[in-house]
C-alpha cells in the first residue's frame, strides 16, 4: 500500500482523509511540488505509524496537529522563495504566512511590512517627482531645516534637483533587496513540540 | 506536585536536545523521516509529535546542514531520504563536544 486511499478499513481512511485535508489547507500557499512533496512525506510516515499502531486515530495523534508543525515549514519554505525569486508575489505570500507563526513571526513580519512600505513609498515619491517636480523632493527651508515634501513644497530650495527620483528608486531597490534577502534567512522557528502540541510520551 | 515539575522538565530537555539527537541519527547515515522518529524513540522516547521532525530537517536543509533526496527502495515506494552534508558533520562534531562538556560540568554539580 503506497497511499491512505487505499486502505480496506473506511473509518480509517475516513480519519486519515480528514487529517490530509487540513495538511492540504496548510500547505495551499506553497508551490504544487513542494506541496506535493511534503503531503508525500507526510503519508507515508502516517502509513508507517498505522502499521506499528494498527488504529488510524493512535498514528495520527503521533504524528501531531498539522497546525503545530506546518506553519513554520510553510513559512520558511516561502521566505526562502521569495530570497531567491524577489517576486513580489512571493515576497507578500511570505510576510502574510510568517505572521501566522506566532509571536516572533508577527513582529519580524510587521517589520518587514514596514520596511517594505519605506520602499514603497521612496518608489511613489520617485514617480512624484517626474510628474510634479515642484512640489516634490527634498527641500531646504528658509530656517535652514530639510523637508521632504510629495505634493507639497513650503516653500524652500531644492537640494538634489534632477537627483532627487533616481535616488528615491535607488533607495527602493536597495531597501527591496536587503529585506527581501534579511527576511529570507531570518529564522524564529520555535522549539520542536511547542505550545499545543499534545506529548505523546 | 513534584510529578508535574518533573514531567515538565523532562519535556523541556527532550524537546531542547532534539536538534542534536537529529543531526545524531543522521550522523549514523542516511535516513528519512519516519526512520528518524523510530531511533529518536528509542532514546528519547515518544517526546514530541513525529511532524515537529519535518520544520526541523526543512531548517537543516536549508542551513545546509542536510540535503535530501528521494530514493527508491529495494520494496515499498520511494522516500524521501536525508544525509548530512559536510557542513551539517562539522556542525555535529562540534555540538558533541559542547554537549559532552556541559555534561561533564553538569555531572559535576550534581554529584
Amino acid at each position: 500500500m503506497t497511499t491512505w486511499t487505499d486502505l480496506a478499513d473506511p473509518g480509517a481512511r475516513a480519519a486519515f482523509a480528514a487529517y490530509f485535508a487540513r495538511v492540504e489547507r496548510h500547505l495551499a500557499p506553497l508551490p504544487d511540488a513542494s506541496a506535493r512533496e511534503v503531503r508525500e512525506e507526510l503519508e507515508l510516515h502516517a502509513l508507517d505509524l498505522l502499521a506499528e499502531e494498527g488504529r488510524a486515530d493512535a498514528a495520527l495523534a503521533r504524528l501531531g496537529a498539522p497546525e503545530d508543525f506546518l506553519p513554520d515549514l510553510v513559512a520558511e519554505r516561502l521566505r526562502l522563495r521569495a530570497s531567491k525569486s524577489f517576486a513580489p508575489s512571493h515576497v507578500f505570500s511570505a510576510i502574510a504566512s510568517s505572521a501566522r507563526t506566532g509571536l516572533a513571526g508577527i513582529i519580524v513580519s510587521t517589520l518587514a511590512g514596514f520596511g517594505y512600505a519605506l520602499a514603497a513609498l521612496a518608489v511613489v515619491m520617485g514617480i512624484a517627482r517626474l510628474v510634479a517636480a515642484e512640489t516634490t523632493g527634498l527641500f531646504r527651508l528658509q530656517d535652514g531645516r530639510l523637508f521632504l515634501g510629495l505634493g507639497e513644497n513650503l516653500g524652500g530650495s531644492d537640494v538634489l534637483g534632477v537627483w532627487f527620483a533616481p535616488l528615491a528608486f535607488a533607495v527602493a531597490a536597495c531597501l527591496y533587496l536587503i529585506l527581501t534577502l534579511a527576511f529570507g534567512r531570518v529564522k524564529f522557528r520555535k522549539p520542536p513540540g511547542e505550545d499545543k502540541a499534545n506529548m505523546t510520551g | 506536585m513534584m510529578d508535574e515539575t518533573l514531567k515538565d522538565l523532562e519535556k523541556r530537555w527532550r524537546k531542547s536536545v532534539l536538534p542534536l539527537a537529529v543531526l545524531a541519527v543522521l550522523g549514523k547515515g542516511p535516513s528519512h523521516g519516519y526512520g528518524l522518529a523510530v531511533a529518536l524513540r528509542e532514546v528519547l522516547g515518544a517526546a514530541t509529535p513525529e511532524g515537529t521532525l519535518y520544520p526541523l530537517l526543512n531548517g537543516f536543509e536549508r542551513d545546509g546542514l542536510a540535503v535530501a533526496e528521494w530514493t527508491i527502495p529495494e520494496s515499498g515506494p520511494a522516500r524521501k531520504t536525508y544525509a548530512l552534508t559536510a557542513e551539517g558533520r562539522a556542525v555535529l562534531s562540534e555540538a558533541s563536544a559542547q554537549w559532552s562538556q556541559m555534561s561533564l560540568n553538569l555531572g559535576k554539580l550534581l554529584s
